[in-house]
């Protein structure tokens, strides 16, 4: 008897409970899916809306047990351009100073070092690969305090009782965060990886030195990895508190926003007077982040995967 | 250091500064200087600083202030003696850390005479420490007196007699109407053994020597146990009072009507009351055998401290002494409310008439010197003791009863430290 | 027909029975294949329990617990029935395989075929059998256990601590499933059989589907689960081996190296031993002085910087004890332009002058050290470089020498200029941009890295061999080298101390840590996107705005604001208090349980915006036409998230996962804002929370508090690197692999 494989026609599954029409189980699916977003957006955005509110407040200046301020009004943000003790323009020039320059030389300095890792070959490049990966991973607080006296060494920061410019503390800090760049390479050179090789070749022929090839023929084909770097690297000073506070130590008007910002939380006896400031503060500076976030979503996607996913 | 040109400008700034030589007309002296920045006490520093320049004409002083609050004087100092300032403010529990890392020496015997003759005995206390194999001696310049806490309330709400008993306020205070004493924290935690118990530190060894686990002290706590977990968030609230400030005032309907905090809060606090504001002494409370047990409290001082390794020690200790003598006491008595340890100055009738100083005048009988009795190893397992008597046993696994968790915090505090 | 292969086809409902039966039942190579892991994960479950069980008593005994006779008994019963089974189950399964091999040869052969198949479709049975007996029985002997131990009267044997219920929850999940999957097995081999005989046709039903399909997906999991175990085991096995073959490769070359250095001069020319002096030399007597002229800067500069007051000597002097005297005292008159030797006595200042300063004696030889290590290797490329370039020269020297009878210029009467084959000043300059690029870009950071992250790391490490704590450091006291009793003093409990005890929990806690908050966020990333990413959905880029907002406020600010929000005392306490859906304050962060919920939960609040981006990207990038295949093939929506979408996202993210774990195991600001490492554990002499993870301990034993343990805090970070770094290597090892191959499908 011959064996009849019947094969059945194809059928879209899709009726999980049974129903018979396809169109109202696809249209409640989507909408206890919006529900759900909905809910978890506003879990998700209640603290940012707390931190307005808060920053809004004037009727007290401290913490306080309830979500919505009595009395609304702006005082805290003139306050925090008035206020003697806060000098929060200069912290924000000094964060934004340090940032655009760490951000500029990381990124020179990675695209360099990844290039140089995924284009060339030479003796050690494997060891140097893996050391580079991992020097990173050592907890880095004592580290601050032997970088504090390195660059006490060298000189940039003060060795007794003479005051420096404040220029000096932010060199020492965009010295230090663009140091480390070359040890983020990993993403870079994945990206690097999936450019072909035979553009290289093709510009040897035609007599480029590799330096050439990278800059005028590599780089304009990594805009989304240049962005990705270039933003990352740009976002990490203002958040960075506890470095900041190992080299600036009680020089208030060197501080960036994330060490004045703390202080003016954790600062002894400050918080009650300066927590409405501090909220307000923290908006000032979320605003710009989060615009320039948004822009370059697409390509901080790009970069974490590796440029697995171009664009 | 490695750059040659930053050794030759040391030894250039050392030779131009070096103390055993002659001053010359036209001198520049450059003094730094740590203190907080809140509270006015830039302002009255900046005073200061004009007076003393004005004192002395003839040098040219270069003074820099830097906003160092004064809990983190020391470790800010330690941190890196070099930078360190020449003068800076600190509270008195840091003076032994700070005498024994080396970073105060013992004052002039000339200087030490001037601070025993103008300065309240417990604030020259305060700032005295004896070294192994030597004899006390004076370390620091007394600032303020008024480090320590009290009880402050809303006398619209509570009578003087009220305030007297730690019951009587518990029988009036209800769910809208709160006593606040932060008993989550080390500092506040232990009032209520602080003055019936022993309580005292080694610093060389680092233990203390307490006679809390014993039978009365547990007593004691059992009975204020009684007294206040009843009444938990229903009448107590063991909070910090930074975080309830607002809550006494009439307009957010007089939540919290007492608390126990110290003179840097009264400002804000009067703010809040305005003429409802009233301060007194701890009130007693009835232990478990029923004897009568006053709250006792820590008491402490402001001090000035010079850095031992400064370049001009000198003129250091002139501007120390000069911004503690009396003159200065009382100008900032004036200006921000401190409490003054200027003998003369605390006894004049305007710092007497101050409702928050007079109340820590009342406790300070009651009182023992922070500096001199408690350690860094102190705090947390007081905090714990605090937390039992709020809220009971922490779990299944630690202590059951008071005792048994008086007798882990003797344990804790007793325990030599690792090596 | 489908018996090469060696995982199960994809089940969808309508798919020929026969067909799945014949590759899973009764195939003989996928018979072999599944009857092997079969006893290998039946092997591993027991094991892991039996484990489980071994290890609590073990832990008992060690810490003294008294445990009475009936719960010792149940314990001891349990661990000898775990092994018996585990044996049994162990040489079952070698039996079924090497029966079933046995049978392989004669499958091909027409003529046998249906009957080898009936033997292996027994012998699948056999083994169903065998599994679902033994499953029930150690499921059985578990349970026993379990009521026996928590009836014991000695009440420390069972408390529910974190671990503990884990471990068993997962022992007896993983039981249960295994006797699912074996009882399926039996029913399915059975079925296959008798369709294969009477050649009938007949549709799956969902249930089965859904059945057989959690069923293999268990089994896969309990497969690589095991596969994970092993990597960790080898890896950290191939560590010691790589470590030890790393310590003799460095000492041959070292050796080796030492003879070439000296051969290089003694058989050098002039040029090359006049370069062993003054560094490059040997260039300019070749006609190329600009070389030399650095080199000899670069020479000068070492030397200058080593003998200057306070340079390398000075320093290294001190290193072997790490300074003589701390401070001394001078005199000081107070009275103001008094000189000191007619100053009374009572207004004579004690001024302290600090002199050594072991930290700063460490970091700078460390400096020094590094410093000529480099230097050294520039001298010695200089060498080389002299000696490669002097044989070029000489050669066409001799040969310039030798060529040169007969071939003046007869107008002048000179010889033709010797023109050196040696590249000039400029050549090499274009050298550095072309065929020896690495050294232009690589320079710079080498010399920021070693400045800046190199010297401060071999610091850090040197101070954990030191007794640097608050007593003994500066600025008045010295610290010198103990060797290894700092380490001591960390992982054992050596002179009693409880740095040890402090160091176990907060690791364990790490590591749930990691694990929770990785995994956590993944999977909601995931999910969360794939909502948004939902056919119907409109406004996705609104919805993926909101949640990307959360990431564009700085960590510390949102976290500082969770901290206020959970206080017991603040706003969302109060606020659930006033609606009444409490009647009194939760403690979110104060009791240690709940404070590790939350630390996750916030975690989750933190990190779920960028897995949700992450995954989006990856997830509008799988082609479509692997849907739609599985679609005509009758996958359902789940199958093809777990046949699908799960691989291809694992696949692509495998790199990124990795690298969140370590990060997570050093996550210090999300701990750090939240809960400042938490309720304190209340452990005398040592300090440390409950939500405390290593690098959050490690903060506060060193920069964060007055403890100031930097000896201890280095040997901490010392031991997190160790553990970071071997994850890394040893799973990097292994994906990135397949990163490489670029291409999924």
């Amino acid at each position: 008897m011959n064996a009849k494989v019947e094969t059945k026609p194809t059928k879209i599954v899709g009726n999980v409970l049974g129903f018979k029409n396809q169109k109202t189980v696809k249209r409640a699916t989507n909408i206890a899916v919006y529900i759900i977003l909905a809910v978890l957006s506003i879990i998700w955005l209640a603290p940012i809306v707390w931190l307005i509110l808060d920053s809004l407040r004037i009727e007290s200046t401290g913490r306080v047990s309830y979500f919505i301020p009595q009395q609304f009004g702006f005082d805290n943000y003139i306050q925090l351009f008035t206020d003697p003790r806060i000098p929060y323009l200069q912290w924000f020039l000094n964060t934004f100073i340090v940032a655009i320059f760490t951000s500029l030389i990381s990124t020179i300095i990675v695209l360099l070092t990844s290039y140089t890792f995924s284009r060339l070959r030479f003796k050690g490049r494997q060891g140097m690969m893996k050391l580079l990966m991992i020097l990173g991973m050592f907890p880095g607080f004592m580290a601050m305090i032997a970088i504090y006296f390195i660059l006490k060494g060298i000189g940039l920061l003060p060795s007794g009782s003479e005051q420096v410019p404040i220029s000096n503390y932010l060199i020492s800090l965009i010295l230090v965060n663009s140091s480390g760049a070359a040890m983020g390479y990993l993403v870079s050179k994945g990206y690097f990886d999936t450019i072909s090789k035979s553009i290289d070749e093709a510009a040897e022929i035609d007599g480029a030195n590799k330096a050439q090839i990278f800059f005028k023929i590599i780089l304009p084909l990594s805009k989304p990895i240049l962005i990705f770097t270039a933003l990352t690297s740009f976002m990490g000073p203002w958040g960075d508190y506890i470095f900041v506070a190992t080299i600036t130590r009680q020089r208030t008007d060197a501080w960036t926003i994330a060490r004045g910002l703390y202080n003016m939380l954790n600062g002894q006896g400050m918080v009650a007077e300066y927590y409405t400031m501090f909220a307000a503060g923290a908006v000032l500076i979320s605003i710009p982040i989060t615009l320039l976030f948004i822009w370059m979503q697409k390509y901080y996607v790009s970069g974490v995967t590796g440029g697995a996913i171009k664009g | 250091m490695f750059k040659p040109k930053s050794l030759f400008l040391l030894m250039a700034s050392l030779l131009a500064l070096s103390g055993c030589g002659d001053t010359t007309e036209g001198e520049t002296v450059r003094l730094q200087v740590w203190g907080p920045a809140k509270e006015g006490e830039k302002e009255v520093y900046e005073y200061l600083a004009g007076k003393f320049q004005e004192a002395h004409p003839e040098i040219t002083f270069k003074m820099g202030f830097g906003d160092v609050g004064e809990g983190d004087a020391a470790t800010m100092a330690l941190g890196d003696i070099d930078t360190a300032a020449d003068v800076f403010m600190f509270a008195d529990d840091q003076l032994a850390n700070l005498v024994q890392k080396g970073v105060l020496n013992a004052l002039p015997t000339t200087y030490a005479n001037i601070v025993k003759g103008r300065d309240l005995e417990r604030c020259v206390n305060d700032a005295s420490f004896t070294k192994q194999d030597e004899e006390e001696k004076v370390y620091a310049f007394p600032l303020s007196s008024d480090n320590g806490y009290m009880l402050v309330y809303n006398k619209a709400f509570f009578t003087a007699t009220d305030v007297q008993t730690l019951e009587g306020m518990m029988a009036k205070a209800n769910k809208d109407h709160q006593v606040v004493i932060d008993m989550g924290n080390g500092y506040y935690s232990l009032s209520g053994l602080l003055d019936y118990g022993e309580l005292s530190y080694d610093p060389y060894a680092r233990v203390h020597e307490t006679d809390f686990d014993s039978t009365a002290n547990a007593n004691a706590l059992q009975g204020l146990i009684d007294i206040i977990q009843p009444k938990k968030d229903k009448g107590f609230k063991s909070v910090n009072v930074d975080d309830i400030m607002t809550d006494f005032s009439d307009a957010n309907g007089n939540k919290v009507v007492a608390a126990v905090t110290g003179n840097w809060n009264v400002d804000n606090i009067m703010e809040e009351l305005g003429d409802d504001f009233a301060a007194t002494k701890l009130p007693t409370y009835t232990s478990a055998d029923s004897s009568t047990v006053q709250m006792g409290s820590f008491s402490g001082s402001k001090l000035v401290g010079v850095k031992s390794s400064s370049l001009v020690s000198a003129w250091a200790l002139a501007f120390a002494e000069f911004v503690t003598n009396e003159a200065a006491q009382q100008y900032r008595f004036e200006a921000i409310k401190k409490g003054p340890s200027n003998i003369v100055v605390d006894g004049s009738a305007a710092v007497l008439a101050e409702p928050g100083l007079a109340a820590l005048d009342a406790q300070y009988p009651f009182s023992i010197p922070q500096g001199k009795s408690v350690g860094e190893s102190f705090w947390t397992p007081a905090a714990s003791v605090g937390n039992f008597i709020v809220n009971g046993p922490a779990g299944v696994d630690g202590p059951q009863t008071i005792q048994e968790q008086l007798a882990a915090f003797v344990a804790a505090v007793t325990a030599a430290p690792e090596v | 027909m489908n018996e090469k292969k060696t995982t199960p086809p994809l089940m969808f409902p309508g798919q020929d029975k026969k067909d799945f039966y014949l590759s899973t039942g009764t195939g003989h190579y996928s018979h072999l294949m599944s009857s092997f892991s079969n006893f290998v994960i039946g092997l591993v479950i027991a094991i892991s329990m039996g484990g489980f069980f071994i290890a609590r008593l073990l832990h008992l005994i060690f810490t003294s617990t008294s445990v009475d006779a009936s719960s010792q008994s149940a314990y001891w019963l349990l661990i000898i029935a775990t092994l018996v089974l585990s044996a049994a189950a162990l040489a079952g399964g070698v039996l079924a395989a090497v029966s079933s091999s046995s049978q392989r040869a004669k499958v091909n052969r027409e003529e046998v075929r249906d009957e080898v198949l009936i033997k292996c479709s027994r012998y699948q049975a056999i083994v169903g059998l065998v599994n679902v007996i033994l499953t029930s029985v150690l499921l059985a002997l578990e349970i026993a256990a379990i009521i026996i131990l928590s009836a014991s009267t000695s009440g420390a044997v069972i408390t529910p601590s974190f671990w503990w219920i884990i471990l068993l929850a997962v022992s007896v999940l993983a039981s249960i499933g295994y006797l699912i999957i074996s009882l399926g097995h039996i029913k399915a081999v059975k079925n296959g059989r008798e369709y294969y005989l009477a050649k009938k046709v007949e549709p799956i039903s969902m249930v089965e589907s859904i059945v057989i399909g959690i069923g293999s997906g268990a089994k896969n999991l309990g497969v690589g689960l095991f596969n994970f175990i092993m990597l960790f085991i080898k890896a950290f096995i191939n560590l010691f081996v790589a470590l030890y073959k790393l310590i003799v490769k460095v000492a041959i070359a070292v050796a080796k190296f030492a003879k070439k250095f000296t051969m290089t001069f003694i058989k050098g020319t002039y040029r090359t031993k006049l370069s062993y002096f003054f560094m490059g030399l040997g260039h300019a007597l070749m006609g190329r002085p600009v070389k030399t002229i650095l080199y000899l800067i670069l020479e000068a500069g070492y030397w200058l910087f080593m003998f200057l007051p306070q340079g390398g000597f000075y320093w290294l002097s001190k290193f072997d004890n790490l300074g003589d005297q701390a401070s001394k005292i001078v005199y000081e008159c107070s009275i103001i332009g008094m000189p000191i030797n007619i100053c009374p006595v009572e207004d004579q200042i004690e001024v302290t002058v600090f002199m050594d300063n072991s930290m700063l004696i460490t970091l700078f030889a460390v400096a020094t050290i590094l410093l000529t290590v480099a230097f050294f290797a520039l001298y010695w490329i200089s060498i080389r470089g002299v000696v490669k370039a002097e044989e070029t020269y000489v050669e066409a020297l001799k040969k310039h020498e030798s060529t040169d009878d007969g071939t003046t210029n007869s107008a002048t009467q000179e010889k033709p200029k010797f023109k050196s084959p040696l590249p000039t000043f400029k050549n090499e300059v274009n050298e550095l941009l072309n065929s020896r690029f690495h050294l232009t870009t690589l320079s710079i950071p080498a010399i920021t890295i070693t400045v800046f992250t190199l010297v401060p790391l071999v610091f850090m490490i040197l101070l954990a061999f030191t007794n640097f704590n608050q007593q003994n450091g500066p600025p008045n006291t010295l610290f010198t080298w103990v060797g290894l009793q700092t380490f001591a003093q960390l992982f054992t409990s050596v002179g009693g101390s409880s740095f040890s005890k402090a160091f176990g929990d907060i690791l364990g806690w790490t590591f749930i840590w990691a694990f929770f908050a990785t995994f956590s966020n993944y999977i909601l990333g995931l999910i969360l996107a794939m909502m948004i990413n939902r056919k119907g959905i409109k406004l996705k880029k609104m919805w993926r705005t909101i949640f990307v907002i959360t990431i564009a406020v700085p960590q510390f600010v949102t976290l500082l604001l969770m901290s206020q929000l959970l206080y017991k005392y603040g706003p969302l306490n109060e606020t659930l208090l006033r609606l009444g859906w409490i009647s009194e304050y939760i403690d979110f962060l104060t009791v240690p349980l709940n404070a590790k919920i939350a630390v996750i939960l916030v975690n989750v609040w933190v990190g779920v915006p960028y897995t949700m981006l992450i995954t989006s990207g990856i997830l509008m990038n799988i082609p479509d036409d692997l849907y739609e295949s599985a679609r005509i093939d009758g996958a359902g929506r789940f199958t093809q998230f777990v046949k699908i979408t799960m691989p291809y996202m694992l696949f692509v993210t495998g790199p990124y996962l990795i690298t969140q774990f370590i990060g997570n195991i050093n996550n210090f600001n999300v701990i750090f804002f939240l809960t400042g490492g938490g309720p304190s554990a209340n452990l005398p002499g040592v300090e440390y929370g409950k939500t405390d993870i290593l690098v959050t301990w490690l903060y506060r034993l060193t920069v964060g508090g007055a403890q100031q343990e930097y000896a201890i805090g280095s040997a901490l970070g010392i031991f997190i690197f160790l553990i970071s770094a071997f994850i890394t290597l040893s799973l990097y090892a292994k994906t990135s692999a397949a990163t490489q191959e670029g291409d999924f499908a």
